[in-house]
C-alpha cells in the first residue's frame, strides 16, 4: 500500500513535470530567446550581479545613477542560478520560466492534495494551473518576471499560513516575566495553567516566504494581506487564538513596507488628511495605463466557462468543507472587490489590476481542478450505485478518465491563444552582430539602437546604449525620440542626434549610407557602424 | 556536453532544492510532521528563500563577492549547519 501511494506521487510528479514543461517551454521552440522587454530588463539586472559581484542599485542599460531596486531579490535569485548552473544567461532565461511553472503546479498539488486528501485532485488543479494564457500584459507563467514567480508561491503561502493558524507545536509562555508582560498587554490569559501561542515554526517559514516574495515580487506580497485577513475574519476563533502572532506579523509586513516608502514625498505630507491621502492613493493604490485594452480581459473569455462552471463546483466543496479547506475560495473572494474596483474606477488597491486578474484566475483554476474531481467522484459514485457488472463498471470509468484526459488536452492547447500577439525584441540571426559589440569593442563604449532593440544589446554584449524603452528599466521620452527620429530621417537629421547622444557605435539592420558612419561589421543584414566625428 | 547538463541539474538542485530540504528537517524533523509531497514543495519555497536572503544580506552586510565560489561555499555550510540542527531534533 505504502509503495502504491509512492509510486502515485512520483507519477503525478513526473506528470506535472512534463505537462508544465508542455505548456510553457513550447512557445520556444521556434524562437530561442525571452520574447518580452521585462525579461531582458530581468536578465539584464542578474548579468550585471554576476559582473560586479554585488547587487546593484542602477539602470545598467544607461548608467550608475541610482535606481533602487525593487525586487532584489527576484534579480538575486537569478543571478545565483546563472552561477550555480554555468547557463548561458540567454539559454538559462528560456528554461527558468518552465521550472517556475513546475514549482507553481507542484504547489497547486499540494495544497489541494492536503485540503482533499486526494492526488487525483491535486493533480487535475496542478495541471490546470499551468494552462494560464500569457501574454505581453499578463505576465503568466511563459515568462521569466517576478509576477510569474510570486503566483508560483501563492499556492505555498496559502498552505504555510492555514498550518501556521492551526499549528499546535507552539513555543509557549511560560515565564512569569514573559507572561506578566503579555497580561499586562492584554495579549494573554490570565491563568497561568491556560497556554498562549506565542511563535511557532511554521510562523517562522512563514516569515521567511513573506520576506522573500515581498523582496522579490512587492504585489505578490501584498495580495496576501488581505486574503489572511479576510481568513482570519470568518474564523474568529483562529484570530483570538493566534493574536500575538499575528500582531509579530503585522510588525513584520509594516517593517517591510517602510523598505518601499518614498520619503522624500513623505517629508512634505503636513496634515492627517494628507497623510491618508497620500498613504491610499500614492502607496497603495495601482492604476494601469491601458484601462480600455486590459478590461477586455474578462474571466469567461479568458478563462472560458467550462473552467468556471469547474470553479463554481470547486467553490461550493470547498466553502462546505472544514476550515482549511475554505482558504481558496475566501483567497479569492477578498481579492475580487480589488478587481471589480478597478471595472468601476479605473485603479486598484495592492496590485495592478492585471497582476490581480491573473491571481484571481490562479486561484480559479485550482478550483476548477477540485470541481472536475468532485465531477469525477459524483460520476463514479453513481456508477457504484447504478451499475452492478465490475466489468462495465471498469469501462465506463476508463471512459470517464478519457474524457478528463482529452479535456485536459484541449485545455493546455488554448494556453496558446494569445501567442499570436507575441513580439520579437531581436531576430535570432542579430544575436551573433550584437555579441561581435561585446569582443570587438572598448568596455566604455556607448551603442545607438531603435529603443526596444536596445533592451537586448548589454545583456548579450556588455555594452551601455543610450535610448530604452520605458518598461521596468528605460530611458527618458527624449532618447527615445531621438533615436527613433534618427532611424526614419536623412544623414543631416543624423548627424544633429549623433551630436546630441554622443554615441560610438549604431547598430541597424539595415544599410545606412553617411559618410560620417563606418560600417565595421555586418552579418545577415545586420549592421554596426562606427561614429566617425 | 554531458558534464555541463550535470553541473546545470546539480546549480539548480542546490539553489532550488538542497539548502530548503534540510531545513524543513531542521525545522519539522518527524516524517509525520509532513507528508512527501509537502516537503518536496516547502523545500523548494525554503530554499529559495534562504539562499537568496542569506546572500543578498552577506552582500550587504559584509561586502561578500556574490561569486559562484562564495555562494557554493555559503550554499554547503548552510545545508551542513541545518543538517546538524536536523539530525540532532531526530534523535
Amino acid at each position: 500500500m505504502e509503495i502504491n501511494k509512492k509510486i502515485v506521487l512520483i507519477f503525478s510528479v513526473l506528470v506535472l513535470a512534463a505537462f508544465s514543461f508542455y505548456t510553457t517551454y513550447t512557445i520556444h521552440s521556434s524562437y530561442h530567446l525571452p520574447y518580452h522587454s521585462d525579461e531582458w530588463d530581468h536578465l539584464t539586472m542578474a548579468v550585471e550581479i554576476v559582473k560586479k559581484g554585488s547587487i546593484v542599485n542602477y539602470n545598467p542599460y544607461l548608467s550608475d545613477e541610482y535606481k533602487k531596486d525593487l525586487e532584489v531579490s527576484y534579480h538575486v535569485l537569478l543571478s545565483e542560478l546563472i552561477l550555480m548552473t554555468g547557463l548561458d544567461p540567454v539559454q538559462f532565461s528560456i528554461i527558468f520560466p518552465a521550472i517556475v511553472s513546475f514549482i507553481l503546479s507542484l504547489n497547486a498539488f499540494m495544497l489541494v492534495r492536503f485540503i482533499t486528501k486526494s492526488s487525483f485532485a491535486g493533480l487535475l488543479s496542478g495541471m490546470l494551473v499551468t494552462t494560464m494564457k500569457s501574454n505581453v500584459t499578463l505576465l503568466g507563467p511563459w515568462f521569466m518576471v517576478p509576477s510569474a514567480y510570486g503566483m508560483s508561491q501563492l499556492p505555498l503561502m496559502l498552505f504555510v499560513f492555514v498550518k501556521a493558524m492551526g499549528a499546535a507545536n507552539s513555543v509557549v509562555a511560560k515565564k512569569p516575566l514573559v507572561r506578566n508582560s503579555l497580561m499586562s498587554m492584554n495579549i494573554t490569559p490570565a491563568k497561568t495553567s491556560e497556554k498562549i501561542s506565542l511563535i511557532n515554526l511554521w510562523d517562522v517559514v512563514l516569515g521567511l516566504l513573506f520576506i522573500q516574495i515581498t523582496l522579490a515580487h512587492p504585489p505578490s506580497a501584498s495580495i496576501l494581506l488581505p486574503v489572511f485577513a479576510l481568513y482570519l475574519l470568518m474564523h474568529p476563533r483562529l484570530l483570538y487564538r493566534n493574536r500575538f502572532r499575528i500582531l509579530i506579523f503585522c510588525v513584520i509586513a509594516f517593517l517591510l513596507l517602510v523598505n518601499f516608502i518614498s520619503f522624500a514625498k513623505l517629508a512634505n505630507i503636513k496634515s492627517p488628511l494628507s497623510f491618508m491621502d497620500w498613504l491610499l492613493n500614492d502607496t497603495l493604490v495601482f492604476t494601469d495605463e491601458q484601462y480600455t485594452y486590459h478590461v477586455l480581459y474578462f474571466y469567461p473569455i479568458y478563462l472560458g466557462s467550462a473552467i468556471l462552471f469547474l470553479a463554481v463546483l470547486g467553490f461550493y466543496r470547498n466553502m462546505s468543507s472544514d476550515d482549511k479547506s475554505r482558504i481558496i475560495p475566501i483567497a479569492l473572494l477578498a481579492l475580487l472587490p480589488f478587481v471589480v474596483q478597478y471595472f468601476e474606477f479605473g485603479k486598484s488597491f495592492f496590485a495592478e489590476y492585471r497582476r490581480l486578474f491573473m491571481y484571481n484566475s490562479e486561484l480559479i483554476m485550482i478550483l476548477a481542478g477540485m470541481g472536475l474531481y468532485l465531477l469525477y467522484a459524483i460520476g463514479k459514485g453513481i456508477i457504484g450505485v447504478y451499475v452492478k457488472n465490475d466489468f462495465l463498471r471498469k469501462i465506463i470509468t476508463a471512459g470517464m478518465l478519457v474524457l478528463i484526459a482529452v479535456a485536459l488536452k484541449n485545455q493546455a492547447d488554448s494556453t496558446f491563444f494569445y501567442s499570436n500577439r507575441l513580439y520579437m525584441i531581436i531576430g535570432e540571426n542579430e544575436v551573433g552582430t550584437i555579441q561581435w559589440l561585446g569582443s570587438n569593442t572598448s568596455e566604455n563604449s556607448t551603442v545607438l539602437a531603435y529603443p526596444h532593440v536596445s533592451k537586448a544589446i548589454t545583456p548579450l554584449s556588455g555594452r551601455r546604449v543610450l535610448a530604452l524603452t520605458q518598461t521596468n528599466l528605460g530611458s527618458g521620452k527624449d532618447e527615445i525620440d531621438k533615436a527613433n527620429i534618427f532611424f526614419q530621417n536623412d544623414c543631416n537629421v543624423k548627424a544633429g542626434i549623433l551630436n546630441e547622444l554622443k554615441p560610438d557605435y549604431v547598430f541597424f539592420k539595415g544599410a545606412i549610407n553617411c559618410p560620417f558612419l563606418e560600417e565595421v561589421y555586418e552579418s545577415k543584414g545586420s549592421r554596426i557602424y562606427k561614429v566617425n566625428p | 556536453m554531458i558534464l555541463e547538463i550535470i553541473r546545470a541539474v546539480v546549480g539548480f538542485l542546490l539553489v532550488l532544492f538542497i539548502p530548503g530540504f534540510a531545513a524543513t528537517y531542521a525545522l519539522f524533523p518527524k516524517n509525520d510532521e509532513l507528508d512527501e509531497i509537502e516537503r518536496i514543495a516547502l523545500s523548494i519555497g525554503l530554499s529559495i528563500a534562504l539562499v537568496v536572503l542569506t546572500i543578498a544580506a552577506l552582500n550587504m552586510a559584509t561586502g561578500m563577492l556574490i561569486t559562484a565560489t562564495n555562494s557554493l561555499l555559503v550554499i554547503l555550510l548552510m545545508t551542513l549547519a541545518l543538517s546538524v540542527i536536523a539530525y540532532i531534533r531526530r534523535t
